[in-house]
């Protein structure tokens, strides 16, 4: 529901963001089951043969929440100093372990500095950051939180778990229960609350690929980056 | 004889020079309580496309004219307030109002609508939201999100203000904001160039200095018209120092050469002066970074433009006396500038940036230094202390602080329906009863604004 709701509230934001699983467009809940949450891609009329995917001929409009929404719709963008910061409270890694491009360039503070919000004033001469976020932002967003939740996974199998502490990581599969475990304790970490119901059954999913177990390895960076990477942590 | 003609030729020349853009003040005289004239000086894209092409506005003024330009125009401002110059479906007295270009069609605004509908789980839309503005805040000022724990402790507070305003001094405090996030604000001030600071290729100056200033001005209770008119340098362990600091280089480069007589704060320190000013006889663009950065006010834009009847005179033969298109701005750049003619910018007797009384060519009494309208004398041993004084005192620099803030902690310009609070944050930060001039008080009213809080 939380999720829902700044989606809506961060309309343009998240316009700007849309991602992957992360961000998808909101869309009401079904009558009787309270919340609601998916991909909101719009019915498609397939002209494929064989196997080819119909295209859609465009969405539907989304209907109105069952809620007050926000008029104003203007939040503020999470710039990098505050998502790396967060990414290392919330993962418990050292500055220089969250995003590393070729292991040495740091994402945060050189190689994508501008798209996550930063400026540069000393060598670059850019002396504002960008207003809003560009069209590499996503990308950008994707490839540091992929990085610090396979950073932390690495290190939870090489030595005492410290946040995927619920998983057997040397497992071949992940349990209900673990799943959840784990779902609740990265979206205090990376969100600041607990997640819903609907929330856990959606990311309870990723525990298979297409009724094949996957590893706790892959559920754990998967997960990580899933509720990471929502607009919700992204704006503010 | 020669000496009787003499005054009487100067006084001609200055009449002839009266065809100047006068239009700025006559507007803000008649509009003085709207957005474009509170807090500042009213730009001439108010009504020009560029001085002197009109856009759909002023256009509609100019056919509402009729006479002596200065004494018809509050009646032809008034005789078109009804219109809808741009087309954009608000009056042109409604655009006055809210703060939008009447005649720019593209700048318009219509206040969001009351949220409706039952309550929202998440967020107390359109109404002062706590856990929202306690959010926002941490990440401002912290850099970082609050975490799980602190949270559910927020929510558990009995008084959420209260828990705001700790949380904001802990803050404020933190070694992000003193660090990070006042020195982001500082960067398009200052305007670094690592290439030729200090431990640069071409090291010139040390912009240490400058952010060093501008991060203990604005934080703590430190009255932050120091940014304009402090006498003191901050050194590297955060302390005071006055006088003259020597530098490691030729020309004193990395020190900070003006004496305490000829300290204003962040406008005469060594950076400063020799990035803005570097060969010129009249630093113009030092006058107009200064300007820009402090008082909120860039004449590349037209902004704040008071023209000073006789100028441009041109007195370092640049061909900016043109009347049709270098005066508009000039009238207004050029005696704003001579007050910094006095200190070097790159070389010189003295060093980078050091003040010298027989610096300009021309004679003291060629010329007349003025800021706001205010004529400014003894510049040749005073330099740009009595202009800075000026400036901090303006209503300017308030609204400059206020609007830098808000805009920062927003993440975006104030909207049409938060200028009033943002000229509330002004005005009660030049208040001695309320913030007096400390950013961190200003703050804390900040944080309390709807333009803050309400999601």
């Amino acid at each position: 529901m939380r999720r829902l709701t700044l989606s809506l509230l961060t309309f343009v934001a998240s316009c700007a963001m849309v991602t992957s699983t992360s961000c998808t467009e909101p869309v009401a809940p079904a009558e009787g089951e309270g919340e609601g949450e998916g991909e909101g891609e719009g019915e498609g009329e397939g002209e494929g043969e064989g196997e080819g995917e119909g295209e859609g001929e465009g969405e539907e409009p989304l209907p109105p929440p069952p809620f007050a929404i926000s008029t104003k719709g203007a939040v503020a963008w999470k710039r990098q100093r505050a998502l790396e910061s967060d990414l290392m409270t919330a993962l418990v890694l050292a500055k220089g372990e969250v995003c590393n491009e070729l292991g040495q360039f740091s994402c945060i503070d050189f190689v994508h500095q501008v798209p996550l919000g930063g400026n540069d004033p000393f060598v670059k001469s850019q002396y504002e950051p960008l207003a809003i976020p560009t069209v590499t932002t996503p990308i950008a967003v994707e490839r540091v939180v992929l990085s610090a939740c396979v950073a932390r996974v690495t290190k939870d199998i090489d030595a005492a778990p410290v946040v995927f502490t619920t998983l057997d990581l040397g497992a071949s599969a992940v349990s209900d229960e673990e799943a959840d475990a784990t779902i609740t304790a990265l979206f205090r970490r990376l969100l600041m609350r607990d997640p819903e119901a609907h929330e856990l059954a959606e990311l309870r999913g990723l525990t298979d690929d297409e009724g094949t177990a996957v590893p706790p390895r892959d559920f754990a960076i998967a997960s990580c980056f899933a509720i990471g990477t929502m607009v919700e942590g992204l704006f503010y | 004889m020669r000496l009787t003609l003499l005054p009487i030729a100067l006084v001609l020349l200055s009449t002839s020079a009266l065809a100047r853009p006068t239009g700025p003040r006559l507007y803000c005289a008649h509009y003085e309580d709207t957005p474009a004239c509170r807090g500042a000086v009213v730009s001439c894209t108010q009504c020009h496309t560029a001085p002197p092409e009109l856009n759909a506005y002023g256009g509609s003024i100019a056919s509402a004219l009729s006479g002596d330009y200065d004494e018809v125009l509050p009646a032809a401002l008034a005789a078109v307030e009804g219109e809808d110059s741009d087309n954009d479906g608000l009056s042109n007295l409604e655009e006055l109002v809210l703060g939008t270009r009447p005649g720019d069609a593209q700048s318009f605004f219509v206040a969001p609508a009351a949220p409706s509908g039952p309550e929202n789980p998440a967020f107390s839309v359109g109404t002062y939201d706590d856990a929202f503005a306690y959010r926002r805040l941490t990440i401002a000022y912290c850099g970082r999100s609050p975490t799980y724990d602190e949270r559910q402790t927020f929510a558990a507070a009995a008084d959420k203000a209260q828990a705001r305003h700790n949380a904001l001094n802990a803050c404020l405090d933190s070694t992000y904001w003193q660090t990070e996030g006042l020195a982001r604000l500082a960067d398009k001030r200052i305007r670094p160039l690592q290439a030729i600071n200090v431990d640069g290729v071409i090291p010139l100056a040390d912009y240490s200095w400058d952010y060093r200033l501008f991060v203990h001005a604005l934080s703590d209770d430190r009255d932050a018209r120091d940014l304009l008119t402090a006498t003191y340098h901050v050194g590297p362990d955060g302390a005071r120092v006055s006088g003259v600091i020597p530098g490691n280089g030729g020309d004193q480069v990395g020190g900070q050469p003006s004496a305490v007589d000829k300290r204003a704060g962040m406008i005469t320190t060594q950076w400063f002066l020799m990035v803005h000013t570097m060969f010129s006889e009249l630093p113009r663009t030092t006058a107009a970074q200064a300007y820009r950065a402090y008082l909120g006010q860039d004449i590349a834009r037209s902004e704040g433009l008071l023209p000073t009847d006789g100028e441009p005179k041109d007195i370092d033969n640049k061909g900016v006396d043109d009347q049709d298109t270098c005066v508009y701005c000039h009238s207004t750049l050029d005696p704003l500038a001579y007050a910094f003619a006095y200190y070097n910018g790159i070389g010189g007797g003295g060093g980078n940036g050091a003040f010298r009384q027989n610096r300009p060519s021309w004679q003291p009494s060629a010329v007349e230094a003025m800021i706001l309208d205010v004529p400014l004398q003894n510049v040749q041993t005073r330099g740009v202390v009595d202009w800075a004084q000026q400036a901090a005192s303006s209503p300017l620099f308030a609204q400059t602080m206020a609007s830098m803030f808000l805009t920062h902690a927003v993440g975006r310009a104030p909207r049409p329906d938060e200028l009033d609070e943002l000229s509330a944050l002004a005005d009660g930060f030049m208040d001695p009863a309320v913030d007096n001039y400390r950013a961190e008080r200003l703050l804390h009213r900040l944080i309390d604004t709807d333009a803050f809080g309400v999601p």
